[in-house]
């Protein structure tokens, strides 16, 4: 009998905080419909800078084009991020990139797992050569006016503690959890601390350095870049080719079998072989 | 300040209403706008509020600092036309206001393919109200309608790639009629 998992709390996450703007404000729900809605509503309301959701349990989290994110109660972390300051433009597209490799570092530092990033923000746990999904990451930029610029909600959901037989059957060959990858349970709390800590240093560094550096860590991080890919477009649409860089607003540069160089700003990346 | 040499040759034809007193351009917020246009790189820049409509547009890609409008429209003139003298290759915008890209991405009507368009052409909006998406890099970005009023163009097709600063809309300003 391992008893029931430890909820979220926040006195358990605030003494490990180490943050300077992430964080300051910081709201723990028991279930809400989907921390990124939460967050933008409260955004709207003129929140501050670095404002924090977190939940026990979604009823409607959700992935890129209206798919869910799955989200049982006290097993995995979702959260929910509001970066308010106004960011350039050739960085604010950087902002999903910055939150995976939030997410990569914070892994790293509390786990020994192979961890890579596929362009341009799923976070892949690799086992026998092959990268399973271990994290996801949806960016809502909510307009708040010309003159007082963009909120970003950064909405990260991280697979923890979700035994394998808590994933659909169609998951359980592309999805996986910290508990799977590792073989014990993970503290949430001290994740959650460890990669709020990321961000805000990563924040903090894009807000007065632009995404230079971002760019750099995040090219170490990616698995993408110099692979043979497939992009799935909207539709049923497809092409192929080699992912052989980044543009400056961080789309991948894709080499077609016929020569041509195309920008990829949205799709679903498949790496091939 | 550079000037270019075409501002002058028109400026009668856009001399600037004196404001009212009520409607006095906040040099704070002419600062952010002036700042905001600057750093966007776009060429055309319009701001409406309270009544008091701001146009910041480069003239030429050379110019190195933005040309400024600022005009007062009478209020319950609902169709008021800044002033536009330069031909265009774009739709007339004549009376409307231009909600464009501010980024790079790809347009969406809906939330997901799934879920039904935020606005028809038609479709009474009030300012704030979502008329699309644009993602860049799973960064999904709500584009607000700039002015209350009617959609009068739709000018992008569902999910194809748009530029920055492209125009999405053109909205009618006015309220939805009564009934």
């Amino acid at each position: 009998m391992t008893g029931l998992p430890t909820p979220l709390a926040l006195d358990a996450i605030r003494p490990h905080l180490a943050t300077r703007v992430i964080g300051t404000t910081l709201l723990l729900h028991d279930e809400v419909d989907s921390t990124n809605r939460v967050l933008a509503d409260l955004a709207h309301q003129g929140a501050p800078d670095g404002t924090v959701v977190v939940a026990e349990s979604q009823t409607a989290g959700r992935g890129r084009l209206g798919r869910t994110w799955l989200s049982p109660r006290g097993l995995n972390l979702y959260v929910s991020i509001l970066l308010a300051r106004t960011l350039p433009p050739e960085t604010v597209t950087w902002t999903p990139m910055l939150a995976a490799l939030a997410v990569f570092r914070a892994i790293r530092t509390l786990t020994i797992l192979d961890v890579r990033l596929k362009w341009p923000n799923d976070v892949l746990a690799i086992r026998g050569g092959v990268g399973r999904k271990l994290a996801g990451i949806l960016v809502d930029a909510v307009g708040t006016g010309p003159t007082s610029g963009r909120a970003v909600v950064v909405g990260i959901g991280i697979n923890v503690n979700m035994p394998l037989d808590a994933f659909p059957k169609e998951l359980r060959a592309t999805a996986t959890s910290l508990l799977i990858e590792t073989g014990s349970p993970v503290d949430r709390g001290r994740l959650l601390a460890t990669l709020l800590g990321e961000l805000d240093r990563l924040y903090d560094h894009a807000g007065t350095h632009g995404p230079d550096d971002i760019e750099a860590a995040y090219r170490v991080a990616c698995d993408t870049i110099g692979k043979p890919v497939r992009i799935e477009l909207i539709g049923s649409e497809k092409i192929e080719g080699t992912a052989e860089g980044l543009a400056s607003d961080g789309a991948l540069r894709l080499l077609t079998k016929n020569g041509k160089v195309l920008e990829i700003r949205a799709g679903d990346v498949v790496h091939l072989r | 300040m550079k000037r270019h040499p075409a501002k002058s040759a028109r400026k009668p034809a856009t001399a600037q209403p004196k404001p009212r007193p009520d409607a006095l351009v906040d040099p704070a917020l002419l600062q952010d706008l002036i700042a905001v246009f600057q750093n966007a790189g776009v060429s055309d820049l319009e701001v409406e509020r309270n009544g008091l409509r701001i146009r910041l547009r480069r003239e030429g890609a050379a110019a190195s600092s933005p040309a400024l409008e600022v005009s007062v429209p009478v209020p319950a003139a609902g169709l008021t036309a800044a002033p536009t003298d330069a031909p265009t290759a774009e739709p007339s915008t004549e009376g409307l206001v231009t909600v464009r890209s501010p980024i790079v991405g790809t347009f969406y009507r809906s939330a997901s393919p799934y879920s039904e368009v935020y606005v028809e052409e038609g479709t009474y909006v009030k300012k704030g109200q979502v008329l699309c998406i644009v993602e860049a890099m799973k960064l999904m970005n709500e584009i607000e309608s700039d002015a209350d009023g009617r959609v009068a163009k739709i000018l992008v097709e569902n999910a194809k790639p748009v530029e920055y600063g492209e125009p999405l809309f053109l909205i009618a300003p006015g309220a939805q009629p009564e009934g």
